[in-house]
């Protein structure tokens, strides 16, 4: 049995039909530093502009107050919802065309640094910097704040692609953007699409408002007491709590969510929809998400009537949406996918009586995020309930005891020494953006009794260090590492997994830490490197475990609260 | 022709992208409504602030719901 790390592959595929792991073969460092180092570059520089940024970021002039700027109508608020709409549907459809993607990674071939490339890339990053100097210290016009935007978009691009080329041919670029070229341009034009009709909606809001508040008023007033309509204002509520139903919260961000929902899942999946049955599932979610948007502010006022007003404005609203939405998607997709007259092939109309391998990988991630949305959504700031994580975690966990004893849960010493790796990386991190040393107990844990304080502490540090660490290594390492690599991920051996893979879905568990990107992707990167060292997955665990202990040990013990 | 208008698509995408980390590097608070002590209260229907998990949850439950085996 080999002992030593042993370095990750490049899978050699000469065409998409010929593939097959099989065919794996290893390449060496050389090929996979050519490869990591453009995206360390642009990952260092990225993490050092926003630091920069949030340790200089002036309000001096046009541009610098129009991003700074928050809340519904505002330039940022925009960007965030194309964002979440574009990430919506890349996210959902955009590993259709990952087999297109692994073949371009394996026509990579080692090569030599293109040094004039480098030094374009360093050119274009000055120009870069000076211009965001100029954006933030200089008191600019709308006229020269567009062409300085303009021209500091361009120079990003430049720098962007001089990275590219500097390491990897250019050759290879073109062909995995023609491998992904249809769904980022698919995305792009459904998120775009999903912005106009918000901004469409945004000035006919009226009238939904109004069918809102009329919905949510005869919800209500035969069960909260005083409960009165202002159909002028457009507010709702008695004495004690009121809501307007403005733009906002009208129903029209639910539609258009759902509406890019629909309309990318029949475009991507047209090959098993029968249509025109299944456009029908257009006004069937669009119905769903507006019924359940009325039930939401019905539901919020009467948190808010009941006594806990802070519950509903700080918990309740922020996760009830997104609540309803996901409720709404992913039932729809389940009845879609059980309705014979939807459906071209009779073979698609799966019984629950079918194995399902993904269930026992993901379940449990997904169990600690429904937990979190529960926690979240009876909280007023603080997440008291956390132990409602935990405890859906073990359900979950517990109910596939018999199919994990099939995984290797092999632990080793390189595993702890691995997590404590991730461990000084995380730290390093949160030193650099200077974000955690000044942290302390949040008020509402300091507040609270001392039972009350240990039963959190317990049952955080036990989620840290338990749940957590198995639940994600068994979603990101035991299913999305081998997933990027075949549908069919259970047959894909360690040997054979990629950098492509690698960096995937260390990145999909980077995106998950939020603010903490930077550091969930290079920990992604050494817990998927512990789990291929021997392909154990008590391994990678084991890793994140002793990280998650480490962390928690310096939030407990020196006090640096802002990590949890 | 076609090849222009894809390869168009994907740059207005990346500038916006581009927009979103810049604005997301700036100071304030936290993104949420203000919210006044009393009186009427804006209530967002999709806050972004939350989307993250939201999304995660959306793509982990489609790839659990296409993941039976074929």
């Amino acid at each position: 049995m080999q002992r030593g790390l042993v370095a990750p592959r490049f899978a050699w595929k000469p065409s998409a039909a010929s593939y097959s792991h099989s065919h794996a073969r290893a390449v060496g460092w050389p090929l996979i530093i050519q490869a990591g180092i453009p995206l360390a570059i642009i990952l260092v520089e990225l993490f050092a502009l926003r630091t920069w940024l949030v340790r200089s970021g002036g309000q001096s002039n046009l541009l610098a107050a129009l991003l700074s700027q928050r809340g519904p109508g505002t330039f940022r608020f925009a960007v965030v919802q194309f964002t979440v709409a574009f990430a919506m549907v890349l996210l959902m459809f955009g590993e259709l065309r990952l087999a297109h993607l692994r073949v371009a990674f394996g026509k990579l071939e080692p090569r030599g640094v293109v040094r004039s490339a480098l030094m374009a890339h360093a050119a274009f990053v000055l120009v870069c910097a000076s211009l965001l100097a100029t954006f933030f210290d200089v008191p600019l016009t709308l006229g020269w704040a567009g062409v300085l935007t303009f021209g500091w978009f361009a120079a990003a691009f430049a720098a962007l692609w001089f990275a590219a080329v500097a390491f990897v041919p250019a050759p290879f670029w073109v062909l995995a953007f023609r491998a992904v070229r249809q769904t980022l341009a698919f995305a792009a034009i459904v998120a775009a699409g999903a912005f106009a009709f918000g901004r469409l909606a945004a000035t006919t809001w009226e009238p939904l408002s109004r069918a809102t508040t009329a919905v949510v008023y005869s919800l209500l007033h035969a069960i909260v007491p005083g409960v009165t309509v202002d159909p002028a204002a457009m507010t709702l509520g008695n004495s004690a709590f009121r809501v307007e139903i403005h733009a906002q919260c009208s129903g029209y961000e639910g539609l258009g969510l759902m509406f890019v929902f629909t309309a990318a899942s029949l475009w991507f999946h047209r090959k098993e929809w029968r249509f025109p049955q299944a456009l029908v599932l257009v006004p069937v979610g669009l119905s769903a998400i507006w019924i359940l948007n009325c039930v939401r502010v019905a539901l919020l006022i009467l948190i808010g009537v009941a006594g806990a007003p802070d519950v509903a404005v700080n918990g309740f609203h922020s996760q009830a949406g997104w609540v309803a939405f996901n409720l709404v998607a992913l039932g729809t997709c389940l009845g879609a996918s059980r309705t014979p007259w939807l459906l071209r092939r009779h073979a698609e109309q799966t019984s629950s009586r079918v194995a399902n391998p993904t269930v026992p990988y993901l379940l449990p991630f997904l169990a600690i995020l429904a937990g979190a949305m529960t926690a979240q959504l009876v909280s007023a700031g603080f997440e008291w309930l956390y132990a409602i994580r935990v405890i859906f975690a073990a359900g979950a966990l517990c109910c596939f005891l018999p199919r994990y004893r099939a995984l290797d849960w092999r632990m080793g010493w390189a595993g702890i020494a691995m997590g404590v790796a991730a461990f000084l990386v995380w730290s390093a991190m949160e030193r650099l953006t200077g974000s955690v040393m000044s942290a302390g107990m949040p008020a509402a844990l300091a507040g609270a009794s001392a039972m009350r304080q240990n039963f959190w502490i317990a049952f955080r540090a036990f989620g840290a260090v338990i749940t957590v660490p198995i639940a994600e290594e068994l979603a990101f390492r035991g299913f999305l590492l081998k997933r990027f690599e075949s549908e069919d991920f259970e047959s894909v051996g360690w040997h054979s997994i990629g950098w492509a893979a690698i960096i995937l879905s260390s990145a999909a568990f980077g995106a998950l830490h939020g603010g903490r990107w930077l550091a969930g992707i290079l920990v992604g990167i050494l817990y998927a490197l512990t789990y291929l060292r021997r392909g154990s997955l008590g391994d990678a665990i084991a890793a994140h475990a002793t990280t998650n202990a480490l962390i928690a040990a310096e939030v407990l013990v020196l006090g640096h609260w802002q990590l949890w | 022709m076609r090849r222009k208008l894809v390869l168009n698509s994907i740059i207005a995408v990346m500038l916006v992208l581009g927009a979103s980390s810049v604005a997301r590097a700036q100071h304030g608070p936290p993104s949420s409504l203000p919210i006044p002590p009393r009186g009427p209260r804006a209530v967002p229907e999709i806050d972004p602030a939350s989307a993250t998990a939201a999304l995660a949850m959306l793509v982990g439950g489609s790839l659990v719901l296409r993941g039976r085996r074929r």
